[in-house]
């Protein structure tokens, strides 16, 4: 069986970067994006099963990108990561296509498990 | 508190008071998340080394230098947030501009940097302290930001600066163009309230091709000259 590949989008990048790293460790293939647009060049090349967005970035926010990626990579699963004051943007997002959401700070076996939970829909 | 019209100034304070705590819980928020996540590393790393894994020295490191700046970061976000709950002790007090306007840029960052926009202090030519209602004049400010922040592009920037003609004291932001809008024109009302209670007046000025000004400007009788 093929290891998940999961891409992380967040304007914090150690935020990203150290979530990929963790989710590496637990088996997936995993990368880190600090933005929508550099998100958008590397999902024209390589297709992620799943991709982890934050709502609100600089640029091309959480919602947009989401819209986008649905169009180009309509089979990848979106979850979208929230902080306190959006959550209600997670929760009406789902029903415009992301599979699920988080509110940070996230914990890492609910992500896991909201991936897993994902991959197998 | 003062009324003009259906504006509150009581509820407009509140409603800045909320943004900037917003902000700033946000600010906290991401620190915490990515502390948390490099500490869960560490556990991750620590699982494998009872599970016979050597110890990667250099990993180690880099996670301890990772926790450092983000608890470094976030010990200035709460120094700052200290700063703006201490600076409403009194509701008139001596406030020192060159620390007011850069704090304002501080707790603003998120704001701007979620619009991409870059926000600046210009510095000013001498040092002012001005006597005046200190939450009033930082929503003053704010509610300035705020009308160029509505509309601004990514990437554009926004420059705050200050200075003293005769014996008045302004605070100028220059930006692109400001929108037309019905949220604007309820931050120009507000903002008219706020500077009739700060005893000054406000004024927009077109500033060469794309630029505009906001101009707060402030009575300078009670400036404290020592």
């Amino acid at each position: 069986m093929s290891k998940t590949r999961v891409l992380l989008v967040d304007d914090e990048e150690d935020l990203s970067l150290v979530l990929a790293e963790r989710l590496e460790m637990k088996g997936f293939i995993a990368r880190g994006a600090v933005s929508s647009e550099e998100a958008l060049n590397l999902i024209e090349n390589e297709e992620y099963d799943i991709m982890i967005i934050d709502i609100k970035m600089p640029g091309i926010g959480g919602l947009d990108l989401m819209q986008r990626v649905k169009q180009i990579r309509p089979k990848t699963q979106i979850i979208l990561f929230t902080g306190h004051g959006t959550e209600k943007e997670g929760a009406a997002a789902i029903n415009d296509g992301a599979f699920d959401y988080l509110i940070k700070p996230i914990k890492i076996d609910d992500l896991i498990d909201k991936i897993n939970k994902a991959v197998n829909k | 508190m003062p009324t003009d019209g259906n504006i509150k100034l009581e509820d407009q304070s509140l409603v800045f008071l909320g943004k900037i705590m917003a902000s700033i819980s946000h600010e906290l928020n991401n620190t915490v998340a990515i502390i948390k996540e490099y500490n869960g590393l560490l556990e991750d790393m620590l699982l494998g080394v009872q599970r016979g894994n050597p110890i990667d020295d250099k990993k180690v490191e880099r996670v301890s230098k990772k926790i450092a700046s983000q608890t470094e970061k976030g010990t200035e976000i709460i120094k700052r947030f200290n700063k703006f709950a201490h600076s409403m002790d009194y509701p008139v007090n001596s406030i020192k501009l060159d620390e007011l306007l850069p704090l304002i840029i501080g707790l603003s960052r998120r704001l701007t940097e979620i619009k991409g926009i870059y926000l600046t202090f210009d510095g000013m030519a001498e040092s002012i302290t001005l006597k005046t209602n200190p939450l009033l004049l930082q929503q003053a400010v704010f509610l300035g930001l705020e009308m160029f922040m509505a509309d601004a592009d990514s990437n554009s920037q926004l420059i705050l600066s200050a200075g003293k003609t005769d014996n008045k004291v302004y605070i100028e932001i220059t930006g692109s163009k400001i929108a037309e809008n019905d949220l604007i024109e309820s931050a120009i009302q507000t903002l008219e309230i706020v500077m009739k209670n700060l005893n000054g007046v406000f004024e927009k000025k077109i500033e060469g091709k794309d630029k505009q000004a906001v101009i707060l400007t402030l009575q300078d009788l009670e400036t404290d000259r020592a």
